[in-house]
């Protein structure tokens, strides 16, 4: 039974990782059409503490 | 060459050993801090809606801590070094104490505690029940505990709540032992992983990634309620994850097998992801990304009731 769960849970979360790919992917593209996001940069500089 | 790992192994075992003995040096009193804090600051003073939002982001908390006392009380009897074993028997005490304190603080906040989502059901359940010493370690020392450490931040960051916002910091400096036992023990573990139990641990983390950015979705507007932004909270966690990451790296510099590390060329993708699915508070949002967010939000909730249903 935790075999079958565990097999339905990750093919939920695959199927939820590629719709949110295929979502960026998305967005990404209108991004560079119609623009108007704020896109910032590099996470590793931003915001201290 | 061979001395020098002699070496470090040694020095390793001797911080891991402190980790046992600086919890039992910082062990506060749960009952004594939240009680001084809520005297302090005359109880909990909070309108309705923010204190249901509180509640709906710190009943995963509780029931995260409640799961770290388990997966902890695992480690303790399954490590085979002494030193680690240490390190995760004090650990049990300080994820007791977490839970004790947080139940006593919903409490305290007097509404109903709402029902654990499907999301984080599920990474914390598939925790406890693996008999993979790698993956509890990897999954809850290194990924739930960073997660709950940056929201640590990100709640006493936005004073959402003087008695919670003063509480996060004795969280918070806990939460960094058990994050160092991950990090100083893992190395070890992933060392004797085969290329197939790397790959599988990757996607593993993978998973565990997915289900915490979608959970994350779900209680948008419960952060939004309190002022907390997700946009800030992903930056900061980011950061965190990989300084950790770098934390297990051996002394060339190589990461270890079976770990998800970003690749920094990779960081503009994230940057992308963040920014377009969790705008900045303030910022300027055209229709077609609202747009696109309220599908998300949406496809969240559906994902929350599929899992619901294996839970
Ligand atoms: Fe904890
Ligand atoms: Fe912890």
């Amino acid at each position: 039974m935790k075999l079958v769960k565990r097999a339905y849970t990750t093919f939920v979360a695959a199927g939820m990782f590629l719709v949110r790919m295929l979502l960026l992917a998305f967005m990404a593209l209108l991004q560079l059409t119609l623009g108007g996001a704020e896109i910032r940069p590099a996470s590793r500089e931003a915001s201290a503490g | 060459m061979r001395r020098d790992y002699l070496a470090e192994a040694e020095k390793k075992y001797a911080k891991l050993e402190r980790l046992y003995h600086v919890g039992a040096r910082q062990a506060w009193d749960g009952k004594q801090v939240l009680g001084d804090l809520i005297k302090k600051h005359g109880g909990i003073r909070l309108e309705p809606a923010k204190k249901r939002a509180l509640a709906e982001i710190f009943s995963t908390i509780l029931w995260g801590e409640l799961a770290a006392w388990s997966i902890s009380a695992d480690l303790a009897l399954q490590l085979e070094d002494t030193e680690a074993k240490m390190a995760a028997t004090s650990q049990v005490f300080d994820e007791a104490r977490h839970f004790y304190v947080m139940r006593d603080y919903l409490l305290q906040l007097d509404c109903e505690i709402p029902p654990l989502d499907g999301y984080t059901h599920t990474v914390l359940t598939e925790l406890l029940d693996t008999d993979r010493l790698v993956d509890k370690l990897l999954g809850m020392q290194l990924i739930v505990e960073s997660v709950a450490v940056t929201l640590f931040r990100s709640v006493a960051k936005a004073g959402v709540e003087p008695v919670i916002s003063e509480l996060m910091p004795y969280f918070e400096r806990d939460e960094a032992r058990h994050v160092g036992l991950g990090v100083l023990y893992l190395p070890k573990l992933l060392a004797t992983l085969g290329p197939i139990e790397a790959a599988r641990l990757k996607l593993q983390q993978l998973k565990i990634v997915t289900l915490i950015g979608w959970g994350t979705h779900l209680k948008k507007r419960h952060f939004e309620t309190l002022g907390i932004d997700n946009n800030d909270g992903f930056r900061r966690g980011l950061r965190l994850n990989r300084e950790v990451l770098m934390g297990m790296r051996s002394a060339e510099g190589e990461d270890p097998p079976g770990v998800l590390v970003g690749d920094p060329r990779l960081d503009f993708v994230n940057d992308w992801a963040i920014d377009l699915f969790f705008p900045r508070f303030g910022a300027v949002v055209p229709g077609w990304q609202r747009a696109v967010i309220g599908v998300v939000d949406n496809l969240s909730r559906v994902g929350d009731r599929a899992l619901r249903l294996a839970a």
